[in-house]
C-alpha cells in the first residue's frame, strides 16, 4: 500500500506533524480502463453463479487522486454514513463518495463518533473511465487510515480486500485501484468488492497509447450508466476470456493479453443490453491492425481507450508514430502513452 | 444434485488436454464427448420451462449421443426415448437401457442412406402419440454452447490454437470450439472431417460404412462458412488410424478419434510452427469386437496397405471419392461452393 507524504514545495497537500490535529495523506493511482469486463459463471460450491467482475489496466505512474484526512476529536457526534449526516467535512463538497468512505472507514476503526474533515484532489478527468471517483475513495480510505494511526499513535494496517470492502460500500461498485498490480493479477467482482479469481503473475508489461474517444461530449456519468447485458454465448466466451488471460500471464504475451483486450472491447461494443459504443470502433480496429497493435483495451464505462504495443518490437518508435497521427485524424485527442503494470 | 450432476460428467469426460507427437500436436480427449451438448440441452430447457419433471425426452441418435442423453437425463429422473438404427449394438443398447431409457430400432441397416429420415419418421409418430419433447441435437443452438468449457480448457492446457481438426456430425462440436476459439484467435483455421457419402458437404447421400461422423441430413448446427479445409475419409482409413492411435499413443479410441488423429498428425508435420489440436470424441467401448478384432476386420476386407496415407487434393466435393480427399472449403457457403463449376482436373 501507498502511503506517499508529500512536502509543500511541490504543490501538492501538505502531511502534518506531531502536535496538530492527527492528520493523514495519502494517494492512489488511476487506471486506463480494464484489460476485461463482463459476466462470467463461476462456480462456487454447489451452485454456479454470474458473477460481474473486471481485470483493471493500472496507471501506476500516474497521478491519481490525493486525499488529506484530518480528525477532529473535538467534535464528537453521533454520525451516520449517509450523505450531510457522516460528520465529514469534505472538500470539495460534491466528492460524496468520499464523504461516505471516510465515515465508513473511521466506523470500521470503531470511532463511529469522530468527525473529520477531509480534502481531495483528483488528477484525472471525472468521467473518462479512469478511475476518477475510486482513486478518490482509495485515496480517502487510506488518508483516514493514516489520521487513526497518528491519532493513535501506531501502526494501522489497511489491507486491500479491506479498502475494497469500504469502497464498494461507499460507490456501489469500484475498480480493483487498491490491489498491488506489479505481483499479480487479479479479477475483481466491482460490485462486490471481492477478488474473484488471482493469477499467478502480474500482467505482461505493455505499452499503451491512450486517447480520448468521448471529450467532446464531456464523458460519462457512470453512476447513471445503464449495466451491460449479455448474452449467454457472451458469458460462455467470457469464460475463455480467462483461460487466455491465464496464458497470457503464463507466458507473459502482450500478444494473448491484447487478444484479451480486443475481445473484452468488442462484447462491451456488442453486449445484448446497453452496450457502450465507442465511436468510429470498426476503424480503431483497423489502426491496431495496420500498426501491428497487439489489442485495444476500452473502457466499459468511460470514454476512454488505448491501443497496446509490445514494449520489446524493434520498430515500437515509428508504430507509434504512425498510430498517433491515424487517431488524431479520427479526430481523437491522444491522453498519454504509459507502460503497464509496471 | 447440480453439483453431484457436473462431477458425474466430469467423470464421464474429464476434459484432458493430451500432448501428441509431434510436439505442435494435442488432442482435447473427450471419451463420451455428446455428454456436453445432452446436458447443455437438458438444462437449459429445465431453466427455460420447455422441459419439466414430467417430460418425456425422444432424440435420434446411432450412439454417443443416446448414451450422453442417458447419463444426463438419469441424473434429472427424466423419461428418455432413444430411435436408433442397428449402429446400436446390443451392449450399448443394454448401457442405455439399464439407466433407464428406452430405445426404438427402425429397420435400416447403419449404413443405409437414409437412415437419419426413418429416425427421425420414428420419432415424429412418437411425439404425435404422446407429446414428448424433442431435444434436437441437430438444431439446438445450446448445442454450440456446450463447447465453451472445453475450448476454454483446451486454450487454458494448450494456449493459442492455430489449427482445429474436428469430425463434423451435427456441427456442434466442431462449429461450437470454432467459435469460442475464433472469439480470441479469428485466424485460426477450422478443418472438418467428413466421409463419402455423407451429405454435410455437398456430397450426395449414400451408404456410409464409416459411422460417428457424417450425416445423411444437414443439421442447422452446422455453419459451413466456419471451416477452411474439409477431408473425407474412408471407413478403413479411419480404422488404421485409430489402431495407429493406440500403438503410437497408447491412447485406445474409437474411429472417430481416429480420423481426427490421422487429419490433425498430418498437418501438425508439416506446418510444424502451427499449434495443432485434434478433437477426440470417442472412447473404444464400441469397437473391441469390430475395428479392434483382427479377424473382423480382415473379413470385412479392411486392411492396412488399402488405406490411403496421404490426401487427394480435390477441386469440387463431387470428385472425392474413396480413400482420402482434402479440398479447399476457405470459409464459403454450401451454395457457394456447390455453384462453383468442377473444373477438370
Amino acid at each position: 500500500m501507498e502511503m506517499l507524504t508529500r512536502t509543500p514545495g511541490d504543490g501538492k497537500i501538505a502531511s502534518s506533524h506531531s502536535l496538530a490535529k492527527p492528520c493523514g495523506v495519502a494517494t492512489c493511482h488511476p487506471h486506463f480502463g480494464e484489460l476485461l469486463q463482463g459476466a462470467f459463471a463461476l462456480e462456487k460450491g454447489a451452485d454456479r453463479r454470474t458473477v460481474r467482475a473486471l481485470v483493471s489496466v493500472h496507471m501506476p505512474h500516474a497521478d491519481g487522486s490525493e486525499a488529506r484526512a484530518t480528525l477532529e476529536p473535538s467534535r464528537i457526534g453521533k454520525f451516520v454514513p449517509q450523505v450531510g449526516r457522516t460528520g465529514i467535512q469534505v472538500i470539495p463538497s460534491h466528492f460524496y463518495k468520499c464523504e461516505l468512505a471516510a465515515r465508513l472507514t473511521l466506523d470500521a476503526f470503531e470511532m463511529g463518533n469522530m468527525a473529520a474533515t477531509l480534502e481531495v484532489r483528483t488528477f484525472v478527468p471525472e468521467g473518462a473511465g479512469m478511475g476518477s471517483s475510486t482513486s478518490g475513495v482509495v485515496a480517502t480510505i487510506r488518508a483516514i487510515a493514516k489520521s487513526v494511526a497518528a491519532y493513535r499513535g501506531s501502526r494501522v494496517l489497511m489491507a486491500p480486500h479491506l479498502q475494497a470492502k469500504l469502497a464498494v460500500a461507499a460507490e456501489h461498485a469500484c475498480d480493483s485501484l487498491m490491489f498491488d498490480c506489479t505481483s499479480s493479477t487479479i479479477l475483481f467482482a466491482h460490485r462486490m468488492g471481492k477478488v474473484v479469481q488471482l493469477f499467478n503473475g502480474p500482467l505482461p508489461q505493455m505499452y499503451i497509447l491512450g486517447f480520448d474517444t468521448g471529450a467532446a461530449q464531456g464523458g460519462i456519468g457512470t453512476d447513471r450508466l445503464p449495466r451491460a447485458r449479455y448474452s449467454r454465448d457472451q458469458i460462455a466466451a467470457f469464460g475463455c476470456a480467462l483461460a487466455v488471460l491465464e496464458r497470457a500471464i503464463a507466458e507473459q504475451s502482450v500478444a494473448l493479453a491484447g487478444r484479451v483486450a480486443t475481445f473484452s472491447a468488442i462484447q462491451s461494443e456488442t453486449a445484448l443490453q446497453n452496450p457502450l459504443k465507442k465511436p468510429k470502433f470498426d476503424e480503431l480496429l483497423r489502426i491496431k491492425e495496420d500498426t501491428g497493435s497487439a489489442g485495444i483495451v476500452v473502457a466499459h464505462s468511460g470514454t476512454v481507450a488505448g491501443l497496446i504495443f509490445d514494449p520489446h518490437l524493434a520498430d515500437l518508435r515509428s508504430r507509434l508514430d504512425e498510430a498517433k497521427s491515424a487517431i488524431g485524424r479520427l479526430g481523437f485527442d491522444i491522453l498519454r502513452s504509459f507502460s503497464t503494470p509496471y | 444434485m447440480v453439483h453431484t450432476l457436473s462431477d458425474t460428467i466430469d467423470a464421464h469426460a474429464p476434459l484432458k488436454i493430451v500432448s501428441l507427437r509431434p510436439e505442435n500436436l494435442a488432442a482435447i480427449d473427450f471419451r463420451i464427448m455428446k455428454v456436453f451438448p445432452a446436458f447443455n440441452i437438458i438444462e437449459s430447457g429445465l431453466r427455460d420451462g420447455t422441459i419439466g419433471p414430467k417430460t418425456t425426452i425422444v432424440e435420434t441418435s446411432s450412439g454417443t449421443m443416446a448414451l450422453g442423453l442417458a447419463i444426463v437425463c438419469m441424473q434429472f429422473s427424466l423419461k428418455l426415448h432413444i430411435f436408433g438404427d442397428r449402429a446400436i449394438e446390443p451392449p450399448l443398447r443394454r448401457t442405455i437401457e439399464e439407466l433407464g431409457a428406452e430405445v426404438h430400432l427402425v429397420e435400416a441397416t447403419a449404413s443405409d442412406a437414409n437412415v437419419q429420415q426413418l429416425r427421425k419418421k420414428a420419432l415424429l409418430d412418437f411425439m404425435d402419440r404422446t407429446g414428448a419433447t424433442w431435444s434436437r441435437q441437430y438444431d439446438n443452438l445450446g448445442n454450440h454452447l456446450s463447447y465453451a468449457r472445453p475450448a476454454e480448457q483446451a486454450i487454458r492446457h494448450f494456449g493459442k490454437i492455430d489449427i482445429l481438426v474436428a469430425t463434423v456430425g451435427s456441427g456442434g462440436s466442431s462449429c461450437g470450439l470454432a467459435h469460442y476459439c475464433r472469439a480470441f484467435f479469428p485466424e485460426m483455421k477450422l478443418i472438418g472431417i467428413d466421409t463419402f457419402g455423407s451429405v454435410l458437404f455437398g456430397q450426395p447421400a449414400g451408404r456410409r460404412d464409416l459411422r460417428g461422423l457424417g450425416n445423411s441430413i444437414l443439421p442447422g448446427n452446422l455453419f459451413h462458412e466456419a471451416f477452411d479445409e474439409i477431408h473425407w475419409l474412408g471407413a478403413n482409413e479411419a480404422y488404421q488410424s485409430a489402431q495407429r492411435l493406440h500403438r503410437e499413443t497408447s491412447l485406445r479410441r474409437g474411429p472417430t478419434s481416429g480420423a481426427a488423429y490421422l487429419v490433425a498428425k498430418w498437418y501438425a508435420e508439416r506446418f510444424t510452427k502451427s499449434k495443432v489440436l485434434a478433437v477426440f470424441p470417442d472412447d473404444s467401448n464400441r469397437y473391441e469386437h469390430n475395428v479392434y478384432d483382427p479377424t473382423w476386420m480382415s473379413a470385412n476386407g479392411y486392411q492396412a496397405a488399402l488405406a490411403a496415407a496421404e490426401p487427394v487434393l480435390v477441386h469440387h466435393p463431387l470428385y472425392a471419392d474413396s480413400g482420402w480427399c482434402r479440398f479447399n472449403w476457405s470459409r464459403r457457403s454450401l451454395t457457394e461452393v456447390m455453384g462453383d463449376q468442377p473444373s477438370p482436373n
